[in-house]
């Protein structure tokens, strides 16, 4: 694994759950190398995180949601396409 | 399309909430204060481009367009303000603010008058403006362009051009607003040979010019256009260059002044030169995405294998001592920054539906060599962990996933998907060489791409759509055709029905299929709907190519022809058709599960299980179920997509079949074929705002199903089962990509909630 030597870095890993991560990567794996689906891609937020963010978006200056083929701040999104976002399906393993 | 005051959104609001230090995020203080500075400034229009645009055309008139657009291309980038800010390494704004757009007058001149009062106050995407150059636009440069553009000439030339950008059944204003996009340069070629490279090249060419052979008519105009813009970029550099020497002189940090000197001679030798360092490859490849961006229009101005070209620099600087991994991230970090800096310039309606100025941006690592090994290698890692420091919007980051690619790489990836960003995006590389190699080809055909340019060149362009560096250029996100449209047409008779706003409610819009209560059989509906689907695909094509004709005579594109592979060597302008694969107009489409599922639900209840007929299923609709929530309940309990139910899997699968031979039966100006995608953005939501009541139980105006999607809410199975239905679909079919969403609640993957 790559270690860095950041000291003035703003970043923090946050502390990850193993076997979703694993079961992540078997998903993408899975979806990709077997199903031999060309592309997928993910958004990782909770539901409640979004729902909060309509109610009050000036707490949320920096979230980001995948859309389709690219990042965007949530709160720069029209009402319905953030309505969108939030009626899709949200998996648990 | 106003939002309630409530329920204020849009980016207006959002810079507001963003500016100060809330986006003062990266991976050393540099890159934090660069981030500071892209968050606190508005995205602005500069007209320098504008100007010189203008200049050069009415100092030409009559004369050949491909010495006017090549003129006009080295005047811009010949006189472009050089400006360098605090912090910066690497040189190259496209305007003379951050955040500036130079709008491309020659494509927007006829939409943006109308639009130019709100463009500071509008409320997705509002761009600042001088008083001063908003007046100059007003009395001189519109008046000029407006009869012009691509869209006005167009228009004068096809059956139905208010159809093809506003019926809410195929459109293709993307295409029409958007020419010089959608390409990879061949970046590792550009480092190695410099520009200086390209120009010897053309000096060679253009000696070989013969005036008596009728071949070779034009070739004096391109070849002098080359050189001209070529030099025009060395100016640039140069300028560049004197500027941070000049900032030097007046700066007192002795730290600071060592690096504006160092970018001074950086400067003094790239992109001119072949590259010699990591830093000297990452400039090059920087200054060349910036100017890309000026001269086209369009989106999916792509990076491709980053992680592959510049890896030779930096595998050498790291062992003769010459840098870090953790300066090369910082170099990464700065670029993403000045990539995001670069936004995208649309109509207010565009902007509502793909607000967020993104210009689609894409950058990639993993993958294989041209051998078939695992191309993986440290710059992998460093690209994908750049993003958890930066936190930018662009580049869209991907990661090529192979089974040879080691489970660390993909480590890497997850780790940064669990940050919530949505980056990165994850595909399947032997899918992908697939499509490459059926690319542009038609039914029979294969593309002229072999297996080891495919794999050591080809990645995915903006969001999905395969290419291969420098030998591909054409736009891959063209025209658009909505299935729940055409599900509804085949239920009308070819009527679009009446209460649906844009181009010809209540009007015939396609074939005339026959009422719906007369289909005997699942198979006389299913025949309906594949006859719509077709005359949509062809009478959208027939109007693209009518423009993709007019984007040959008149929209040349010349750093796009220099970094392409033989272009040069032809004599012939990358736009007309000189590329080794020429793609486009593409076609794709929009409401995959809404179609898939109304023909499912059509299938089981009116033909196999009886339980509804056909004049209470088009009753209800016609009265978007208002009064018929039961019939709509038994329409919503039909099979759907994403579940691993073959009933309406084969659907989906024979639909995106049909589509996809549809769409690659359709010959281009250029002699390829057109390619099919399911891609496009948020098209679902504005599309589905044109879409009536569908049989899926979709409600009249309401989202259709995103990409090639589940319908919102009914994969019900878990995402294994999602994923196995999407498995059944033959991807190499669907020449020019598809894209797939999915949401993984954050509660798997991590304790923390962010934010």
């Amino acid at each position: 694994m790559l270690t860095l030597d950041t000291p003035e870095s703003t970043y923090r890993e946050p502390e990850y759950n193993p076997a979703g991560i694993r079961s992540f990567m078997n998903l993408v794996r899975t979806t990709l190398n077997d199903h031999g689906v060309e592309h997928i891609q993910f958004n990782t937020l909770n539901k409640e995180t979004l729902v909060d963010a309509q109610a009050h978006p000036e707490k949320y200056p920096t979230l980001m949601v995948r859309v389709a083929g690219y990042s965007v701040y949530f709160t720069d999104l029209g009402r319905r396409v953030q309505d969108d976002v939030i009626s899709r399906t949200e998996h648990r393993f | 399309m106003q939002e309630s005051a409530a329920h204020e959104v849009g980016s207006r609001l959002g810079m507001e909430w963003r500016d100060g230090k809330s986006a003062e995020v990266g991976s050393t203080r540099r890159i934090q204060q660069l981030n500071r500075l892209l968050h606190s400034n508005r995205p602005s229009v500069d007209i320098h481009r504008t100007r010189c645009f203008t200049r050069v055309f009415q100092a030409t008139e009559g004369e050949p367009y491909i010495r006017r657009r090549y003129k006009a291309c080295a005047e811009t980038y010949r006189t472009l303000e050089p400006v360098i800010y605090e912090h910066e390494q690497l040189a190259g704004w496209q305007g003379n603010r951050i955040r500036c757009e130079q709008i491309n007058i020659e494509m927007h001149a006829d939409w943006l008058e109308g639009d130019l009062d709100q463009m500071r106050v509008r409320q997705f995407d509002p761009f600042e403006i001088d008083d001063d150059d908003l007046q100059e636009l007003r009395d001189v440069h519109i008046p000029y362009w407006r009869d012009k553009t691509l869209t006005a000439v167009w228009a004068k030339q096809v059956l139905e051009p208010l159809k093809m950008v506003s019926s809410g059944i195929a459109d293709c204003v993307n295409y029409l607003g958007s020419a010089g996009s959608h390409f990879i340069p061949d970046y590792g070629h550009l480092l190695a040979t410099g520009y200086k490279g390209t120009y010897d090249m053309a000096v060679e060419r253009a000696a070989a010019v013969d005036p008596a052979n009728p071949d070779d008519i034009g070739k004096r105009d391109f070849y002098s256009g080359i050189f001209e813009v070529l030099e025009a970029i060395r100016t640039l550099a140069g300028r560049y260059a004197a500027e941070a020497r000049r900032l030097a002189e007046t700066e007192t940090g002795p730290e600071r002044q060592a690096e504006l000197l160092e970018m001074a001679e950086v400067m003094d030798r790239v992109p001119w030169n072949p590259a010699r360092t990591f830093r000297e490859a990452i400039q090059t490849v920087w200054l060349t995405e910036m100017l890309l961006s000026i001269e086209g229009a369009g989106p999916s101005l792509t990076f491709g294998r980053f992680d592959q070209y510049m890896y030779p620099y930096y595998e050498r600087d790291i062992a003769e001592g010459r840098l870090t991994p953790e300066k090369a991230m910082e170099l990464i970090e700065e670029m993403y920054i000045k990539t995001t800096n670069i936004p995208w310039f649309q109509s207010s309606q565009l902007a509502y539906y793909f607000g967020g100025y993104y210009r689609f941006p894409h950058l990639g690592v993993g993958g294989l060599t041209k051998l078939g090994r695992d191309a993986s290698n440290e710059l992998s890692y460093l690209c994908l962990r750049a993003m958890r420091h930066v936190r930018t919007t662009g580049p869209t980051v991907s990661l090529y996933l192979h089974q040879k690619t080691p489970d660390e790489l993909l480590l890497e990836a997850a780790k940064l998907s669990v940050e919530g960003m949505g980056h990165p995006s994850y595909f399947d590389v032997e899918t992908y060489s697939r499509m490459l190699e059926y690319r542009g080809a038609g039914l029979n055909g294969k593309s002229p791409y072999t297996r080891e340019q495919i794999l050591e060149l080809g990645s995915p362009i903006g969001c999905v759509e395969p290419g291969v560096a420098g030998l591909q250029y054409g736009h891959t996100d063209s025209g658009i055709v909505n299935l729940g449209a055409v599900v509804s047409l085949a239920l009308n008779n070819g009527v679009k029905p009446a209460g649906l706003p844009g181009w010809g409610p209540g009007e015939v819009a396609g074939p005339q299929t026959g009422d719906p209560r007369n289909f005997a059989t699942y198979g006389d509906f299913h025949d309906a709907v594949l006859t719509q689907l077709e005359h949509a695909i062809r009478e959208l094509h027939a109007h693209m190519i009518v423009a993709e004709k007019i984007i040959t005579e008149q929209h040349q594109i010349p750093l796009f022809t220099a970094l392409s592979r033989g272009c040069i060597e032809k004599g012939v302008d990358v736009a007309a058709g000189s590329a080794v694969c020429n793609v486009g107009p593409t076609i794709q489409c929009v409401g995959l599960a809404d179609m898939a599922n109304s023909m499912a639900a059509v299938k089981k209840l009116v033909y196999e299980d009886r339980t509804v007929t056909m004049d209470e299923l088009c009753t209800a609709l016609d009265a978007d179920f208002n009064g018929h929530e039961e019939l709509r309940l038994k329409l919503r309990d039909a099979p759907k997509y994403g579940n691993n139910d073959d009933y309406v899997d084969d659907i989906a699968a024979e639909v995106f079949q049909f589509f996809a031979d549809e769409v690659r039966a359709q010959r281009c100006y250029r002699g390829n074929y057109s390619d099919p995608a399911v891609q496009m953005v948020q098209a679902n939501v504005g599309f589905g705002e044109m879409t009536w009541a569908t049989p899926s139980g979709r409600h009249a105006m309401r989202p259709l199903a995103d990409t090639m999607s589940a319908e919102q809410q009914t994969d019900v199975n878990g995402p294994t089962a999602a994923s196995l239905s999407y498995g059944k679909l033959n991807f190499s079919a669907f020449t020019n990509g598809t894209l797939l969403n999915m949401w993984i609640s954050r509660s798997e993957l991590a304790r923390v909630i962010a934010d």
